[in-house]
């Protein structure tokens, strides 16, 4: 019942993502308007399409249905409910499913809002975007079929050959095999993908607008604007998720980190950082009318990285080109990747001489030269990012050789490229347009540039000497004190004008122009992140456990006494672990019970950390081995670890603050006016 | 004046005495050599026995006076400790290179292409 309920589901996403990209086609090609009631059929039907194909993929996992081949595999009966429910996602078949009612969800406000404001390229836009729906719902609906039933079971649990058609005569497996340990041990994985995946495909939408832009070339630049709202959702929850990534790595893998510069979290962090870039560029093409060109080269490259993202991490070609013939869905999205690079770019060439601006800015030292370097450092740390990525798979290809590209490649590039955006982040914000004259820009940041130098020597006579520490602390207060020496001289004006009080004022301050103090939100949560990230890079203390019941060690400062070992059984698991008594000058701190969780034989056990966070930092605790004879455990105490995640929260709230203060005001122009 | 001067001298003084990030050469080759054993993390930053095993192994070669590049084909050949950072030689400098370019050309493109000739009064 659930194969064919669920391939029903899909068809009709599907039969709906061609009607909508049909119907929306004479808008796209310029020919004729497309109008709301048109197209609103095909969108409703999408909608339902894509809701009810997760739904029967959820109800199918609850039901323990292992005639469908995808529960076999990733699924197995006893999980508890939030790891059955997330199962959905844990493996390709059923992410594409995700993927595919977020982008419908996605339409679907599209639709709402494009029609509700009459905007000019409703119609165009929903064609685009209908095409790329007829992409996924097509993957889904042939090559990964995540309601193929199983036709061949495995004893141990699971299923070894799979039929594409509900029909087919289903050898049902007794045994589901469960999904990746890996994936059931932390409660943000249930959270992390689908606000990951809103980040990502959040980002076809200024793709689609940006399309329909050229196509019906439209010479008023309505898309920008609209484009910048679509863009900041997306980047919102792209922030968002690569934060929660980040946080799920480090209290689930157990290494001690949160950040590799592995493929895959390189594969979210371009088009973060190129739609970063689009949202800074945008506005200098909003104020002074350049960088029009410029802003669809970002917004086809934001796209495109999402989607070269998802074939890097989907088809197997990471771990070695050898292993792309594998799996079926790599080419596929490699032939999606060409077909939206050459269309897009192809459009582009053909329309650039009409978008093209002549040059009109009259200094590098304003406002606009800063929100060009940003955007230079960005592209640059995007294109820097993307070669360490492909290169190793380059001279794999090229040469058969293997070479590493890891940590000290990235650092190199990205600490001084981090640095330079700070630099601009500090002094950006604050100065003028067209051409700032040095007397007055040093006016404004004299005194904060005084009291960083203070606080920094401060750090500098009693806390740290460590380089690294010192330059993003004289940074970061610098760029904090401009903000707030910035809103301090606004607020004064409002409340000697208005007489209000100087909280009112400030809330007043940042209702009224919400893109521009949303931003600055942003960059406080930037500060926040540069300065968690270097302080506990840099005063990280590790050391190994070696430990029999009952002994001590110390370690930065704490005791570490071996308590009792522990085991306990869950319907899903068995965890064997340690409790630690934690004490800090003999007051007791916590017990902290780190573990190995077994999920099943012949599946190594999953290393889990027992992390104890407080304001001043965290002790992260994670065993190697523990036996009769006692534990192995590494032990790091990294300071001010949480400012990381709230940091980048914050940034993520930054787009939040902007968009909702914009819609409540009912005057969704005046947000894009500043940044 | 006065004040911020010796504050800026103090953290200037922070920065050259401070402790720099790669302690010696020790540490700097560790930090570039992948630990065979661990999830991606050199054989400086990793505290398992193996990868300090391995640091004592640079430490030693360090004191005998071999070159950076003999003790990385001597870690790789007999452990398969391979680099984390690819050398700077041969196609390696594409790599390498390639974003300094980027960074000249955007630099000419925005002062080509964006800045107003002084006199022309367009926008």
């Amino acid at each position: 019942m659930i194969p064919w309920l669920g391939l029903v589901s899909i068809l009709i996403a599907l039969g709906a993502s061609l009607t909508l990209a049909w119907k929306g086609l004479p808008a796209l090609l310029n020919r004729a308007p497309v109008s709301r009631h048109q197209l609103k059929n095909p969108v409703m039907w999408l909608v339902i399409g894509a809701s009810g194909a997760l739904l029967i993929l959820e109800m199918g996992l609850l039901l323990n249905d292992f005639s469908v081949a995808y529960i076999a595999n990733n699924h197995r009966a006893g999980t508890p409910l939030v790891f059955t429910i997330s199962s959905a996602w844990a493996a390709l078949e059923g992410s594409i499913v995700l993927w595919g009612l977020v982008l419908a969800v996605f339409i679907g406000t599209a639709y709402r809002s494009l029609y509700g404001s009459n905007h000019p390229l409703a119609g165009a836009t929903l064609s685009v975007l209908g095409m790329m729906a007829v992409f996924w719902f097509g993957v889904m609906a042939t090559v990964a079929n995540p309601f193929a039933v199983c036709t061949a079971a495995i004893e141990t649990g699971g299923c070894a050959v799979t039929g594409w058609a509900p029909w087919s005569v289903v050898d049902l497996p007794e045994l589901g095999r469960g999904a990746n340990p890996l994936l059931q041990n932390h409660i943000l994985m249930a959270i992390h993908p689908p606000v990951l995946y809103a980040g990502y495909v959040g980002l076809s939408v200024p793709f689609a607008i940006g399309m329909a832009s050229l196509s019906s070339q439209d010479k008023e630049e309505v898309w920008l604007r609209t484009t910048r709202i679509w863009t900041l959702t997306a980047w919102s929850f792209l922030t968002a998720g690569i934060v929660l990534g980040a946080w799920w790595s480090y209290e689930v893998l157990g290494w001690g980190g949160y950040w590799a510069w592995d493929p895959v979290e390189n594969a979210s962090f371009i088009p973060w950082l190129l739609a970063t870039a689009f949202l800074h560029s945008s506005v200098v093409q909003i104020r002074r009318g350049v960088l029009s060109s410029w802003n669809y080269v970002l917004v086809i490259g934001a796209f495109s990285a999402t989607i070269l993202g998802t074939f890097l991490t989907r088809s197997g070609v990471i771990a070695s080109v050898h292993s792309f013939t594998q799996s079926s869905i790599g080419p596929v999205l490699l032939v999606f990747l060409s077909v939206i690079l050459i269309a897009s770019l192809t459009l582009f060439a053909t329309r650039v001489h009409l978008i093209e601006s002549p040059p009109r800015l009259d200094s590098l030292a304003s406002r606009e030269g800063v929100f060009l370097l940003n955007n230079l450092l960005l592209t640059v740390f995007a294109f820097v990012v993307l070669s360490g990525t492909l290169f190793p798979l380059a001279i794999e290809a090229l040469y058969g050789d293997t070479v590493g590209v890891g940590r000290p490649f990235f650092d190199r590039w990205a600490v001084p490229i981090s640095y330079c955006l700070i630099l601009a982040m500090a002094v950006g914000p604050i100065t003028p347009y067209r051409v700032a004259r040095l007397e007055l820009l040093w006016a404004r940041v004299r005194t904060p540039l005084r009291l960083s130098l203070g606080l920094t020597a401060l750090l500098v006579l009693i806390a740290s000497r460590n380089r690294h520490v010192i330059v993003v602390t004289l940074l970061v207060t610098w760029s904090a004190f401009n903000i707030g020496r910035h809103a301090l001289t606004l607020i004064r004006k409002r409340t000697s004008v208005t007489g209000r009080r100087p909280w009112e004022a400030l809330l007043d301050l940042m209702r009224g122009d919400p893109g521009y103090w949303g931003g600055q939100i942003s960059h406080i949560g930037v500060m926040a992140l540069a300065l968690g990230i270097a302080i506990s890079a840099n005063h990280s203390v590790s050391g190994t456990l070696d430990l029999s019941q009952g002994e001590s060690t110390r370690l930065a400062g704490y005791e570490l006494t071996y308590l009792t070992p522990f085991a306990r059984s869950e319907p899903h698991r068995e965890i064997f672990g340690a409790r630690l008594e934690v004490t800090r000058g003999g007051q007791p701190v916590t017990v902290l019970m780190p573990s190995l969780n077994s999920y099943g034989e012949g599946v190594s056990p999953v290393v889990t950390p027992a992390v104890h966070s407080t304001l001043q930092g965290d002790l992260y605790v994670s065993l190697t081995r523990i036996d009769r004879s006692g534990l192995n455990a590494e032990v790091w105490v990294y300071p001010l670890q949480w400012m990381v995640w709230a940091g980048g929260l914050i940034t993520a709230a930054g787009a939040g603050f902007s968009l909702f203060s914009a819609f409540s005001r009912r005057k969704p122009r005046a947000m894009a006016t500043d940044a | 004046m006065i004040a911020t001067v010796i504050l800026a001298g103090i953290v200037g003084w922070g920065l050259v005495v401070g402790e720099p990030d790669d302690y010696d050469r020790v540490q700097s080759l560790g930090s570039r050599i992948r630990c065979p054993v661990c999830q991606g993390e050199s054989i400086a930053d990793s505290p398992t026995p193996y990868a300090e095993d391995l640091m004592g192994f640079v430490e030693e070669k360090v004191a005998e006076g071999w070159t950076d590049q003999q003790i990385f084909d001597y870690l790789e050949d007999r452990f398969e400790a391979t680099r984390l950072d690819p050398g700077f030689s041969g196609v390696n400098l594409v790599l390498w290179l390639t974003p300094a370019l980027l960074v000249i050309s955007g630099v000419y493109l925005a002062t080509r292409r964006l800045i107003r000739p002084t006199g022309s009064e367009d926008g």
